[in-house]
């Protein structure tokens, strides 16, 4: 990386702030999640005892399995963005820059845009992780002599793990660009479907098998052990690794489930034309499609669990009276979790749109009018809702199914089942209006 | 084809003026012209001559500033942006320079689009005919990133036919494509004039894209400032070094 290829990464950061904010965005609410847990952890080694016990659980194991979903949502979107630009690094590289400089360009400004946005979120996640302990103390679950410890070491680490993160998904997605002939690179359409990647499908599997297995840990851990709650400790993280594992998977599982809508799509012009591009533009789409998995595991197995708890708790017993506080926390570090993933899907659907201009005006110069333009944007948001929504139930039942029966109830939670349909309204709602709001703006 | 008295393709009064006051740019000064059905023109001019709003003017992309564009004697000219968005559609094919064929959409899903996007059946022989017609009957299933330029323009040329449009427009058909390939485009677009009877009106800076039309019209300064019958790529090369004397130095 030269002082050229730097002055070069900042002009071509001023051309595209579409793909900028999207990749600044997720880095700032990712290290504001992450540090504010990673607070946690800070504070529990100036304390001891109980409470010292409780933050590292608290903020290394809950915040960990979160961590994994920023980690992801971060190089997702990064992802993104780098292939979307593969055809400029070719041009780049066609006047004469290096496979070394044109891939040097685009780490140098991934490494600008999170490091900005890292230091922002760092500084924001210093109050939240307060807050955070207040809560915490608030519900009884401290200690009053514990106070908030957390400083630059933990909030470094945060940010540091983003920005390494954010980088390492640029050079996997700039490689591709960077290396072999420049025609090749001009010609390829971008975000095309290829096979994925070995090391990725490998990843994928780990994932869901290291879910499931999670999943089976529940259901023995919960009948057998005295404390109640130690089951959550696994059911939690049991349908958040599902659904990350299921997202690395997305490119592909999105091209297999999408083909169904094909059918679906008949006659209708935007249908067809939605369905051709989920299907074989798949990697573009999966960038949206990973978050809305999240969301919806993340929802539907968390309240489930609540739910089961709530049922079964006086029966399991609760020596400790700590049914409430759990529950509330349950809902905190779902919520927060939730509210990060849903902001992705908007911030997903944004950068693939917005980059697409050219070829939705391009649309338009063949004769579809603007209406039917947006209505296919809006057919593969309904697309990727419906699948995400399938897969994201899917990673849910690793926590739901498994806490239930933990907890005896079945393989079926006894009750609010009503929640995997109300989930699944809330995240096509999520979906289709982002969708919406991008079509209006882009195609006027 | 439509029955009718009415040139394919006719321009009255036609002008096109950017941006307004002092700095304001007149694009086309007044442009009256009429093509018949069946015939082949190409319109050429020095740059900035106005040949691109000619084009984009007929076609509706792009809306005049005065004047009327009638197609088979239909004034879309003061239509709102849906109706002549489909009318453009259904009667008027356009080749672009770059193609603007559809990435993840097949050679034959691209012709058959405007079809689809007009409602209508996508005559699944029709489609395969006219690929045999372009030479790519093998290549109905490919994308365009698995096609040559010339092979994505010819595809573009089938998509131009594929409603039977009244009108083919052409903007620098050619101008990505190397000689060769250059050529086996501009014979195709002969071909669709000779044994279909369509109607072609190309763009293009080429004398010897231009020697393949019937006649050539020149455009300077967003005037018609001259035609040509029955053109050589000698007689177009003349013409145009004329005109080009004729373009005040300050503005070249």
């Amino acid at each position: 990386m030269s002082a050229a290829t730097a002055t070069l990464a900042v002009r071509s950061l001023r051309r595209r702030p579409a793909a900028v904010t999207a990749t600044f965005l997720a880095a700032f609410l990712g290290t504001v999640l992450m540090g504010s847990f990673a607070t946690l952890v800070e504070t529990a080694l100036h304390t001891d005892g109980d409470d010292r016990q409780f933050l590292v659980i608290m903020g290394a194991v809950v915040g960990g399995w979160s961590a994994l979903i920023v980690l992801f949502s971060i190089a997702s979107t990064v992802g993104i963005t780098a292939t979307q630009r593969a055809r400029e690094t070719g041009l780049v590289r066609a006047v004469g820059a290096t496979p070394r400089q044109a891939l040097g360009l685009v780490l140098w400004e991934t490494l600008a845009v999170t490091v900005l946005a890292a230091a922002l979120g760092a500084a924001v996640a210093a109050a939240t992780g307060r807050r955070l302990l207040d809560a915490l103390r608030d519900g009884g679950l401290v200690g009053d002599g514990t106070t908030f410890a957390g400083g630059p070491v933990s909030l470094g680490a945060a940010a540091a793990a983003v920005v390494l993160v954010g980088l390492l998904a640029a050079w996997l997605a700039g490689r591709r660009a960077s290396a072999g002939p420049v025609v090749r690179v001009l010609r390829e359409q971008s975000a095309e479907a290829r096979r994925l990647p070995r090391w990725r499908v490998a990843a994928g599997v780990v994932l869901v098998g290291y879910g499931a297995g999670l999943a089976v840990v529940t259901t023995t851990v919960g009948r057998s052990s005295d404390d109640v709650h130690l089951a959550q400790e696994t059911a939690g993280p049991a349908g958040i690794v599902v659904a990350v594992g299921l997202a690395v998977l997305a490119p592909w599982l999105l091209g297999v489930l999408a083909a169904p809508a094909r059918a679906l799509a008949g006659r209708s012009a935007a249908g067809h034309l939605a369905a051709s591009n989920a299907t074989r533009r798949a990697p573009l789409l999966a960038g949206v499609l990973a978050p809305v998995i999240v969301l919806v595991a993340t929802a539907t197995g968390t309240l489930l669990m609540v739910g089961v708890d709530g049922r079964t708790l006086d029966a399991a017993g609760d020596p400790a009276g700590m049914g409430e506080t759990i529950t509330l926390l349950n809902y905190v570090v779902s919520g927060m979790v939730c509210l990060f993933a849903a902001i992705m899907v908007v911030n997903a659907f944004a950068a693939v749109v917005t980059a697409r201009r050219g070829e939705l005006h391009r649309l338009w110069l063949v004769g579809a009018t603007r209406p039917q333009i947006r209505r296919a944007l809006v057919g593969e948001a309904a697309i990727v809702g419906a699948v995400g929504v399938v897969l994201g139930t899917v990673a849910a039942a690793a926590t739901s199914v498994s806490y239930a029966v933990a907890r005896g109830e079945g393989v079926l939670p006894d009750g609010q089942l009503w929640l995997v349909p109300a989930v699944a309204a809330g995240a096509a709602a999520v979906t289709l209006g982002s969708a919406w709001a991008c079509a209006r703006r882009v195609v006027r | 084809m439509t029955i009718t008295d009415a040139p394919a393709l006719e321009m009255r009064g036609l002008t096109k003026t950017y941006g307004s006051g002092p700095t304001a740019v007149a694009a086309l000064q007044g442009v009256d012209v009429a093509f018949a059905p069946g015939t082949f023109t190409a319109v050429m001019g020095p740059s900035g001559s106005g040949k691109s709003t000619f084009l984009a003017c007929a076609a509706g992309l792009d809306r005049p500033t005065g004047g009327q564009v009638l197609v088979e004697g239909v004034d879309f000219t003061a239509w709102d942006e849906v109706r002549r968005t489909t009318l453009r559609r259904e009667r008027i094919g356009f080749v672009f320079q770059d193609f603007s064929l559809v990435p993840y959409l097949t050679a034959a899903q691209n012709v058959e689009l405007p079809l689809r996007l007009a409602g209508r059946r996508a005559d699944a022989r029709r489609v395969a005919s006219l690929l045999a017609q372009v030479g790519l009957a093998d290549r109905a299933g490919h994308l365009p990133s698995a096609l040559s330029g010339g092979q994505q323009q010819r595809v573009a040329v089938a998509r131009a036919l594929v409603t039977e449009p009244g009108v083919v427009l052409a903007d620098e058909p050619t101008g990505a494509l190397d000689t060769t390939t250059a050529r086996s485009v501009l014979r195709l677009l002969r071909a669709t004039v000779d044994t279909l009877g369509q109607t072609v009106v190309m763009v293009t800076h080429d004398p010897v894209a231009a020697a393949y039309a019937d006649a050539v019209l020149f455009l300077v300064d967003g005037r018609l400032e001259g035609r040509l019958d029955a053109p050589t790529p000698e007689a177009v090369a003349a013409w145009t070094a004329r005109l080009e004397d004729l373009v005040p130095a300050v503005t070249r």
